[in-house]
């Protein structure tokens, strides 16, 4: 992603209280590369854009206005991010543990077909990453799993 | 994707190729640990991510359609000195979106000086878009 110009349509922006430590660690524990950092004076990141496959993410903060960390609300999320990776989940869950990554849910083959792990970041931001393995029909997925799939036009 | 009694378990929209996942609050421990997934309508209106949107054209067009459909409009369509026109919205729970388009490019060093802020950057040249 070398090119402004092909920015993905829909990227998340997640706040930190420190968040050029996020930075850091979200390199070190979940791959991602950084792109573009805009900082001010006082160690606060106006913007940012962090790289990971085809996707990216905007690490910003300290909060302002009405926005926080979780770690404001005891963990109180209103978002959570996921990352579709193409391969190596295991070993990645792996990387991110070490770094400090809270494990909530340890990589699972799932009734849909991907396989999954969920984590909290150094800031309690939860994470899920998944990995596909078998492509299921809607109608194999709705019975796998007892919920009903409707699937739109998109 | 709903349960037995109608509720949204899952659900994904898409637009312009990007995706989102519009889903109840949760707390479930096996899940997501101690974290809870809340409204922003829960915790007085805070909310720990916003979400990012761009588009290649349209964007005042796609702020008037927000408004009408009861979008509370935070930040009006407006240049920026980073290259993009952007406007800012909440939506009926509190959810916070930034939407945007290019605008004039601008180069890492106009950046620095319209704003005094320090820019880092893995790209040969910054700001095309």
């Amino acid at each position: 992603m070398e090119d402004r110009a092909r920015l993905p349509t829909i990227g998340p922006v997640i706040w930190y209280r420190e968040p050029l430590a996020a930075i850091a660690w979200l390199e070190t524990a979940f791959g991602f590369e950084r792109r573009l950092v805009v900082e001010g004076d006082a160690g606060q990141v106006v913007h940012s854009e962090l790289t990971i496959g085809d996707g990216y993410v905007m690490v910003v903060g300290p909060p302002q206005g009405k926005a926080v960390s979780p770690r404001a609300w005891e963990g109180r999320a209103t978002q959570s991010v996921h990352v579709q990776l193409r391969d190596g989940l295991d070993v990645h869950c792996a990387r991110a543990r070490a770094a400090g990554a809270v494990v909530v849910r340890e990589p699972e083959t799932q009734p849909y077909g991907d396989r999954v792990y969920t984590c909290t970041d150094l800031e309690d931001h939860p994470w899920s990453f998944g990995q596909t393995l078998a492509v299921l029909t809607d109608a194999e997925a709705s019975q796998a799993t007892g919920h009903k799939i409707t699937a739109g036009k998109a | 994707m709903t349960d037995a009694a109608g509720q949204v378990a899952y659900s994904e929209m898409s637009f312009l190729g990007g995706s989102v996942s519009i889903n109840p609050e949760f707390a479930a421990p096996d899940l997501i640990g101690a974290a809870r997934m809340v409204s922003p309508a829960a915790i007085e209106g805070r909310g720990t991510q916003f979400v990012s949107v761009h588009m290649p054209d349209g964007l005042d067009a796609h702020c008037d359609r927000a408004r009408a459909a009861g979008a509370r409009i935070t930040q009006a369509p407006n240049d920026e000195f980073y290259g993009e026109r952007t406007y800012r919205a909440m939506d009926p729970e509190g959810h916070v979106w930034n939407f945007a388009q290019p605008a004039a490019a601008a180069s890492a060093a106009d950046m620095e000086a319209a704003t005094g802020l320090k820019l880092s950057t893995s790209l040969k040249e910054a700001g095309h878009g």
